[in-house]
């Protein structure tokens, strides 16, 4: 059975990218896996920012670390409940998987382990000089991945 | 390539820079008006803007190579460059994280956010004005980072209950803006909010020998802030609306939140003492004791009263802090010593000469509130400051006014999640987008400067501070 790979995360949520998702697999009767990514990188970096910037102590950021992450995931599991609820609708086969790390690399691990025949992802809102400078995981996991990957603009949700 | 790739190739990048450009300005000819010294302490300002704005080494860490290369390229002696460390403003800054500390560890920071909360949060326009307020009244006597992250899982909370949806809520894009502005806000009007604001102190007495009293500050800028809070929430309401209708699940949760707290405990009441204790010592004797002595005296007193353990401090303070402030004054009194300052005011004279003194001070006030949104508050202080004292030089308006316009202005952050960690801290929960904060951010900043304009140039004259 094919298999479309949804590939998700707090701040690469898109409409349009989970509708042309579920049109996919619908229109190639294939398997439907959405993946939830929780981003370590983003709570990090602003627990970084309070130590090296706020001069604040390890337990008012580690506080706040842990708020920032039973918030991601909270997201991260009611948006995969919408993902695999608007599938059951329309009666596509579909997995849900919610899992933790650097987005690029969850997300290529899961394309290595899922093969699927298509990708959709969403490109995280950024400014233009900030995605100049870093360049965007969502291109990079297209130049990395074997399979087609298609790249939705985010932040339409 | 990881982002953690990116990150490793964006600070290398940064660290070449920052090098190629001090040698290259240590290695240029010495122009005429200018000293040698004051050419080094240039590419030791020049390094230190290029790692500051890229981030590439932790602030603190930056600051103390400064103090190092003071010395090593014969900017000031190494007795003097050191010396800078024992600043009074460093040790009053020290004194207030203690307090703030103090604060935070017994839970008093969250009872009186709480306390706020509840009073307001009656409708949704009232409980989105609770959060800027509370925010802003916090960020008064605590720094603005800490009030953010206090008040995160708070409204949090809020969200949850009145099952607002990341950036699909409306509401929920303009109550987390609020956790973020309400502490920016309230950061710039004490010298407790932002420690930019004893910093600029620090290099005004530094460069002239002047002070600014407690009073005198919150007198000049209290009443701005207070006004921005207000605009804060009016521009939220009109820029995202409201979408939701009751707001009873909200003041259930605070009220449980509060019950949980349980009565005020001994602890929360002596902290609340010696706070209050110490903000009337500043205001009375500030002065004559000194803002610093008064600040570590409260910090002792802490402790003689067993209202916080040595180990709490450890855990609620960052002692990079001392390096970070004592690094930034001690640059700003290079240049000024060097006579660095004196020759930017020589070559800009031609370019600035003409302009009407308040023009040029919104000339500053624009820059620091534009380059806050790159750079850290602190760091655009530490540029700024010593480069507008060298171009009023001469111009007959008071560095108490440059203060003024340079370090309030340089608080102002509410476009980007870089500007400021409160910016970043509500950014990352996820209700709202970029293009949120950036478009109303935007719109608020160009108020705020209007706003900003009308109290220099009528408010300010009638405290004796003016162009």
């Amino acid at each position: 059975m094919n298999r479309v790979l949804l590939v998700l995360s707090a701040s690469r949520v898109s409409n349009s990218c989970v509708d042309g998702a579920l049109d996919a697999a619908e229109s190639e009767g294939a398997e439907l896996v959405v993946l939830f990514i929780l981003d370590t990188v983003m709570p990090r970096d602003v627990r970084e920012r309070m130590s090296h910037e706020g001069f604040l102590g390890e337990a008012p950021s580690g506080r706040l670390l842990l708020s920032m992450r039973r918030e991601l995931k909270r997201q991260g599991i009611n948006e995969l409940t919408e993902v695999a609820r608007a599938a059951e609708r329309r009666g596509i086969t579909h997995r849900t998987e919610l899992v933790e790390g650097e987005f690029l690399m969850r997300a290529l691990e899961a394309a290595q382990a899922e093969a699927p025949t298509v990708i959709f992802v969403a490109k995280r809102e950024r400014a233009a000089l900030s995605r100049l400078v870093s360049g965007s995981r969502a291109e990079e996991l297209k130049d990395a991945a074997t399979c087609d990957v298609k790249i939705h603009e985010g932040g339409d949700s | 390539m990881t982002r953690g790739d990116v990150l490793t190739r964006r600070k290398t990048l940064s660290i070449i820079i920052a090098f190629a450009v001090c040698v290259g300005i240590v290695l240029a000819p010495t122009p005429a008006e200018l000293t040698r010294e004051g050419q080094n302490a240039l590419a030791i300002f020049a390094l230190c803007f290029v790692l500051w704005v890229g981030n590439a080494l932790p602030l603190a860490v930056t600051s103390l190579f400064a103090i190092v290369l003071l010395p090593t390229l014969r900017v000031l002696p190494a007795s003097r460059s050191f010396e800078l460390f024992g600043s009074p403003v460093v040790f009053f800054i020290l004194g207030a994280f203690i307090l703030a500390a103090a604060l935070m560890r017994s839970g008093l920071s969250t009872r009186l956010a709480l306390a706020f909360l509840r009073r307001f949060g009656r409708s949704p326009r009232s409980l989105l004005a609770g959060v800027i307020f509370s925010g802003g009244f916090l960020a008064f006597w605590m720094p603005q980072h800490a009030v953010a992250a206090l008040l995160f899982p708070i409204v949090l909370e809020i969200a949850h209950a009145l099952d607002l949806k990341p950036v699909k809520s409306r509401y929920g894009r303009a109550l987390f803006l609020a956790l973020a502005w309400g502490a920016v806000i309230g950061g710039i009007a004490t010298f407790l909010g932002g420690a930019r604001n004893p910093l600029a102190l620090g290099i005004l007495s530094q460069h002239y020998d002047m002070s600014i009293t407690f009073v005198e500050w919150v007198v000049a800028v209290a009443p701005f802030s207070i006004i921005l809070m207000g605009c804060a929430h009016f521009l939220l309401l009109k820029g995202f609306g409201v979408d939701v209708e009751d707001v009873s699940r909200a003041r259930e949760v605070l009220n449980q939140k509060a019950k949980a707290l349980g009565p005020i405990s001994k602890r929360e009441k002596g902290v609340g003492i010696v706070m209050v204790l110490t903000i009337v010592a500043w205001i009375v004797s500030g002065q004559v004791v000194g803002l610093a002595s008064i600040s570590i005296l409260a910090a002792v007193a802490l402790f003689v009263f067993n209202l916080i353990e040595w180990k709490s401090v450890e855990e609620y303070v960052n002692w990079g802090v001392i390096f970070m402030y004592g690094g930034a004054i001690a640059i700003a009194t290079a240049l000024h010593e060097s006579g660095a300052t004196r020759w930017i005011a020589y070559v800009a004279e031609d370019r600035i000469a003409g302009l009407p003194p308040f023009w040029m001070l919104m000339v500053f006030a624009a820059a620091a509130t534009f380059l806050t949104e790159a750079i850290s508050n602190v760091a655009a202080v530490a540029l700024l400051l010593p480069i507008c004292f060298g171009l009023m030089e001469g111009s007959g308006v008071s560095p108490i006014s440059v203060v003024f316009v340079v370090a309030v202005p340089a608080g102002l952050a509410f476009s980007l999640p870089m500007g400021t960690p409160a910016n970043a801290i509500a950014y990352s929960a996820g209700y709202y987008r970029l293009r949120d904060s950036f478009v109303a951010g935007g719109i608020f900043k160009i108020v705020a400067l209007l706003l900003f304009a009308l109290v220099v140039k009528f408010y300010w004259p009638l405290l004796g501070v003016g162009t």
